[in-house]
């Protein structure tokens, strides 16, 4: 028979550099999704200054400007966390103490980050 | 316990993961109101033994009740931990204790896994020293102070099983990543000055699953209940891959 196994991710907790980690990939999985129609934007924009004035409203579409802003906050996010991860490999901050606080610097970069870039776009 | 006043104890809300292959079709969560006492702290593991004396049918095991056999690994409250080990006080949240198995693993009943995945990785990292050199083994190997202090925080694993089955890559992969806990016992014993067999044994992890699944996310450095640090065991195999690759 085949027996049960308990793997609930709901219910298992996962220290901050867990969480952090794991938002590493899923920011991984968003900027792969996103760079192809964000390319084809910029090419297209590229193409003369009619296309140019066409683009940016793009950026009227309030539904456009969040997803550009979790683009470039994704970017930034997973540029942060890949350093840290880096860092990591050379064999520095692989204490839980050091993990914790390494991930917290991450999230507390990244939503100064955010600030900024709402500050730009909006 | 019979001789606690009313007034000295307190109930709380424990719930337990049942499951029994020969009645279940499907686990499910039990309920329990356990009396514990008010003035004095208790480990999981008496938690767990008081609802047996309510409920006979819970199957958990237990041996040592110090952290020393490491046979009571269990999901308490959402963290892997020893039962015997881990204060109440520490985990309880909301006058409530949820107890379920090391996650990953297949149920054998309750809170009993089958821990086969974990012992067959950690067979594949042969455990035992390897020596080429003609020595007789009914003598002690000398090492320096030194070389001796190159295995402390690795010889301490007591193959709980609570890191490896804390870890994602290992349930994702628990026939291809080996998992904290053989990583640690792989380093341990390429860090053991009296072990010659190194290069087989880095040849052996060079693979793109066994060592390089790990991730970093520390999971099981924050669960392990003797304060081990596999993840930096595991950093220091990579670089020992990597500058052999180089």
């Amino acid at each position: 028979m085949n027996a049960p196994r308990y793997l609930n991710l709901l219910k298992i907790t996962l220290p901050l550099a867990g969480i952090s980690s794991i938002l590493h990939r899923i920011s991984a999985v968003g900027i792969f999704v996103l760079s192809l129609p964000m390319t084809i934007l910029l090419v297209f924009s590229l193409g003369s200054s009619d296309n140019f004035e066409q683009a940016v409203l793009f950026f009227e579409n309030i539904i456009f400007k969040t997803l550009f802003f979790l683009f470039i906050l994704g970017i930034f996010y997973h540029f942060v966390s890949g350093i840290r991860h880096l860092v990591m490999d050379f064999g520095y901050w692989e204490t839980l103490s050091a993990g914790r606080a390494s991930a917290m610097a991450t999230f507390v970069l990244t939503g100064l980050f955010s600030f900024y870039l709402l500050y730009l776009l909006w | 316990m019979n001789s606690i006043s009313a007034n000295e104890i307190k109930t709380i809300k424990l719930s337990i993961y049942r499951f029994d292959p020969l009645k279940d079709k499907k686990p499910f969560m039990q309920d329990f109101d356990i009396d514990v006492p008010a003035d004095k702290d208790l480990m999981v593991l008496d938690v767990l033994m008081t609802a047996k004396e309510q409920d006979p049918s819970i199957s958990f095991r237990r041996s040592c009740r110090e952290g020393v056999c490491g046979s009571d690994g269990m999901n308490i409250n959402g963290k892997n931990g020893l039962g015997c080990i881990t204060p109440l006080s520490d985990v309880i949240k909301s006058n409530k204790l949820s107890l379920r198995p090391l996650p990953g693993l297949p149920v054998i009943k309750d809170l009993i896994v089958d821990m086969k995945q974990f012992v067959d990785q950690y067979k594949k990292i042969k455990p035992y020293l390897i020596t080429d050199k003609k020595v007789d083994t009914r003598e002690a190997i000398p090492q320096t102070i030194e070389e001796r202090e190159k295995i402390d925080g690795l010889y301490e694993c007591i193959m709980c099983g609570c890191c490896s089955t804390a870890c994602p890559s290992f349930w994702w992969n628990p026939d291809k990543f080996l998992g904290p806990a053989a990583l640690l016992q792989a380093y341990r014993f390429i860090a053991d000055s009296r072990d010659t067999a190194t290069e087989e044994r880095l040849e052996q992890l060079e693979d793109a699953f066994s060592v390089f699944r790990c991730h970093g996310i520390m999971n099981c450095v924050s669960v392990c209940p003797k304060g081990l640090n596999p993840t930096k065991a595991i950093g220091e195999i990579k670089k020992m891959l990597v500058k052999r690759a180089l």
